[in-house]
């Protein structure tokens, strides 16, 4: 995989994460559904803060590891 | 022991722990004389140093105060915090290597200076960023002097009266930020960061279980007390545009804070700030989910409720007693004064590196003399914002927010600076007169269109088509080619 196909899914994983939490709050705004001892709102809002993040620590090891294959290379 | 006493001694510990690091340990002394070392601490942090001082960017005193009262009558309207927190660690990532890479290759110091170099030392520009950047944050800096004043006083039960207090613990970060600039101010944000850490980590999962139970029994109380709190719109109060609007500004405006731009100059390479962001996205998510989930908590006990703004307080008071509720009082302590330290030396350099030369062509300083003014400029500073501080405005806050409708105009200049090379120096100046234009002309009008998007939203979407129109019809910088190989050709 190159960086800027990495580059690439990242972005797409960012903004689908903030469009569904930033644009989309009437989807999940039921506190009335539990899912995993949360109402649905608070799950919503840390699952995707979370995933996020670990969305990046992810991202950045990736693509420390295609920068040290590159290095490698050359 | 007497709670008064307990509480003393333990800011008292706090600040003399301060001192060793701000004054005695090796990473604070400044290796010499010059505005590097001064303004961006030689360039010199890795990831743990830069990450508490960005940290300490977005959890502020008033994330304890202001933020948590507001939670706790609004509920999960303010949980915006917690995904921005993050989100604004991904912006961070992407944007601040090139940044980072500009700031050492042309020895940057400051936001204005990223601003003069990639727009060609365009002079409106350059004034304007100047000046937005103390206008944005100053009012901040204040808040957070009149929460540290109130804070002590709060501590100390009203031993220490809050412009005492204030006085105090804003001359004692005065003269280290003096003595240490920025490297000052990284290692003691690290100190403060470490302190957070068990405090915020542990301390209040410990809060919670004792209160509530655990984690999911407090919203299951929530929902059966208060299920009101648990809605995005406390019931219909708030339009999901205005959530929407809160997460996006909150996301990007974190980009119009100048001092961040010093707290990106701090790191020794570019792996550096990606390690940062990778690892205080975690960090600052974590911390705000346990201070916002203990806001909702907070709503449905009485005491803390009637307690409005200490509602904080009230809550680790009631879990763990009087030592407990003295160490959160040094934690919201620390977040402010990590707000403080570093938007003030981040002020005295810009004032005197850009705005001093912007206005006074003929002003030309040594290499001494400029640090010198600097540390002229933060007494000057410093005794500005005391004042107004002392005056107890009660709605600076609601001035600070009002601020951001035209505040988040910097953005798009800021933004498309960094990935576009079309951005020139016009369509940022004209992108952002118009979105300024746009957000106070509607700010004036009664009859609101768009539900509760802000002003500030719809002038910054037109600042944006404006940006990028411009940014196609006229010829990019001269000096942009050069920037984008600096960046390509970079190596770790």
């Amino acid at each position: 995989m190159t960086k800027k196909s990495l580059q690439t899914i990242f972005a797409v994983y960012f903004i689908v994460i903030l469009v569904i939490v930033a644009f989309l709050p009437h989807l999940y705004n039921r506190p009335d559904i539990w899912v995993m001892g949360l109402p649905l709102t608070a799950f919503v809002v840390y699952f995707s803060s979370l995933m996020l993040a670990v969305g990046l620590a992810v991202f950045y090891y990736a693509e420390q590891a295609i920068d040290n294959a590159e290095g490698k290379e050359k | 022991m007497n709670p008064v006493t307990i509480s003393v001694a333990i800011i008292v510990v706090y600040l003399v722990v301060l001192s060793y690091f701000a004054f005695f340990s090796k990473g604070a002394k400044l290796a010499g004389d010059t505005m590097e070392e001064f303004a961006v601490g030689g360039r010199s942090f890795g990831p743990i140093v830069v990450m508490f001082t960005v940290v300490a960017t977005i959890l502020t005193g008033s994330l304890y105060v202001g933020w948590f009262s507001w939670s706790m009558f609004d509920g999960m309207i303010v949980h915006y915090v917690v995904f921005y927190s993050v989100a604004s660690f991904v912006v961070l990532y992407v944007m601040s290597s090139k940044i980072w890479v500009w700031g050492r290759t042309f020895n940057l110091l400051t936001q204005p200076d990223f601003i003069a170099k990639r727009y060609g030392n365009f002079k409106p520009l350059n004034l304007i960023f100047s000046l937005a950047a103390i206008i944005i944050e100053a009012p901040w800096v204040i808040l957070e002097f009149a929460v540290l004043g109130w804070l002590v006083q709060s501590a100390t039960y009203g031993l220490i009266p809050k412009n005492l207090g204030m006085v105090i613990l804003v001359l004692f970060v005065m003269a280290y930020i003096i003595y240490g600039g920025m490297k000052a101010v990284a290692i003691t944000d690290v100190a403060q960061g470490i302190l957070c850490s068990v405090v915020i980590g542990v301390g209040l999962i410990l809060v919670i279980n004792k209160l509530f139970g655990g984690f999911s029994a407090l919203f299951q109380q929530v929902a059966v007390e208060a299920p009101v709190l648990l809605t995005l719109d406390a019931g219909g109060y708030y339009d999901y545009s205005y959530w929407s609007s809160i997460i996006l500004t909150g996301t990007l405006g974190m980009f119009a804070w100048a001092s961040l731009y010093n707290r990106i100059f701090l790191a020794k390479n570019v792996v550096t700030i990606k390690r940062t962001c990778s690892i205080g996205a975690v960090f600052a998510g974590f911390a705000s989910v346990l201070v916002m989930a203990l806001a909702l908590g907070a709503g449905i006990t009485p005491e803390a409720v009637a307690a409005g703004e200490e509602a904080f307080f009230v809550m680790v008071e009631k879990a763990f007693g009087p030592v407990f509720l003295a160490l959160s009082a040094v934690i919201v302590i620390a977040a402010s004064k990590s707000l403080i330290d570093s938007v003030v030396a981040s002020h005295s350099v810009i004032f005197t590196e850009n705005l001093m030369k912007d206005l006074f062509p003929k002003y030309k300083p040594n290499m001494h003399q400029r640090v010198l003014h600097s540390r002229i400029m933060i007494v000057i500073y410093v005794i500005v914002c005391l004042i107004i501080a002392a005056m107890d405005l009660p709605n600076l806050a609601i001035i600070a927010l009002m601020l951001y409708e035209g505040i988040i105009q910097v953005i798009p200049p800021l933004v498309f600076g960094v990935f576009w090379r079309q951005s020139n120096r016009w369509a940022a100046l004209i992108g952002m007169l118009a979105g300024l234009g746009v957000a106070f002309g509607l700010s004036f009008t009664d009859t609101w269109p768009l539900a509760s998007w802000t002003p500030g939203i719809i002038g910054l979407v037109v600042n944006i088509i404006v940006h990028i129109a411009l940014g196609f019809a006229l010829k990019p910088e001269e000096g942009v080619d050069e920037m984008f190989e600096a960046v390509s050709a970079y190596k770790d």
